[in-house]
């Protein structure tokens, strides 16, 4: 079994031998598998009426039946979820639901749509304090010392920010 | 008098055509996203009821406000509301569809062919 996965060929430099290792391999194919896209199949009771506008929509629109009814339980679903007021209640429901979700690398999962204007402040404040909790960097200075961005960045998001800057002139 | 009786006679028609009319639905196989799939499910388990039930009234509320959010699809609203009047025993929508949320939100009107015909009478009969 491991000869199919071995090769050898002759360069310039001489001979190289290439190998998979094949045990390896399947243990990604098996983390592949529990990351597949999920294939599940739900039966909606829609009303006839809304069949025939769904459909008119979704030709309008150059997009499937299917396509437009995710779209809007999608919709529906996101509003449910931020009907929960109390924050934490909100993200427990979504952070369960991501649980057993297969995501992409694009996919944004329910947490964020719980998090939403947490999320936002969160942004915010690691954009303007170098941390997640809104508070003022903790820099030991003398009284009266006015600080700087060079007192409490971080030295990559320093060379990051000039080479940005640098990028927008 | 003869207004009112037959008026009476038009809402039995238009009530016992909405009656019959609540119970078509068709079941539309649906393959969402993990996002969505996963959030249903668990929705559902918590509500005690089916997907299909969870959602398939506040698909049609959904479905109006989509439809009615944009110009461009007007004609989308025609051709279904033209679609679904062409079935049969239909003079009206079904109750709680999208097309009923439009007609009661004013930005979908029909006029069927009894009050036509009755509008008709009714001029004819002040102009005698």
């Amino acid at each position: 079994m491991a000869e199919e996965h071995t090769r050898s060929f002759t360069t310039k430099r001489g001979e190289f031998t290439v190998r998979v290792m094949q045990d390896k391999l399947a243990a990604h194919a098996e983390e592949d598998v529990r990351h597949a896209k999920s294939d599940r199949k739900f039966n909606i009771r829609v009303k006839q009426d809304d069949v025939c506008l769904l459909d008119a929509l979704a030709k309008t629109h150059g997009v499937t039946r299917s396509t437009l009814i995710n779209q809007i339980l999608h919709d529906i679903l996101r509003d449910e979820l931020l009907s929960i007021e109390e924050g934490d209640a909100r993200v427990l429901l979504a952070h369960v639901a991501d649980l057993s979700a297969s995501y992409d690398d694009l996919s944004l999962p329910w947490v964020y749509d719980a998090l939403g204007p947490n999320f936002r402040h969160m942004l915010h404040s690691m954009l303007e304090y170098s941390n997640p909790h809104g508070q003022p960097p903790d820099v030991s200075m003398p009284a009266g010392y006015q600080y700087t961005e060079e007192d409490y960045r971080s030295p990559t998001y320093l060379g990051l920010r000039d080479k940005l800057k640098g990028l927008a002139k | 008098m003869t207004n009112g009786i037959l008026s009476k006679l038009i809402n039995e028609i238009s009530e016992a055509q909405a009656d019959a009319r609540a119970e078509s639905y068709s079941m539309v196989n649906v393959r969402p996203g993990d996002k969505v799939a996963v959030m249903l499910d668990l929705l559902s388990k918590l509500a005690g009821k089916s997907p299909s039930a969870l959602i398939t009234d506040e698909i049609s509320r959904r479905l109006a406000e989509y439809a009615a959010s944009s110009t461009i699809n007007a004609d989308a609203i025609m051709d279904a509301a033209e679609h679904a009047l062409e079935r049969e025993h239909a003079y009206g929508f079904q109750e709680g569809s999208a097309l009923d949320y439009l007609q009661k939100a004013g930005i979908l009107e029909i006029e069927d062919p009894i009050k036509k015909q009755m509008g008709e009478i009714l001029i004819s009969s002040k102009k005698i």
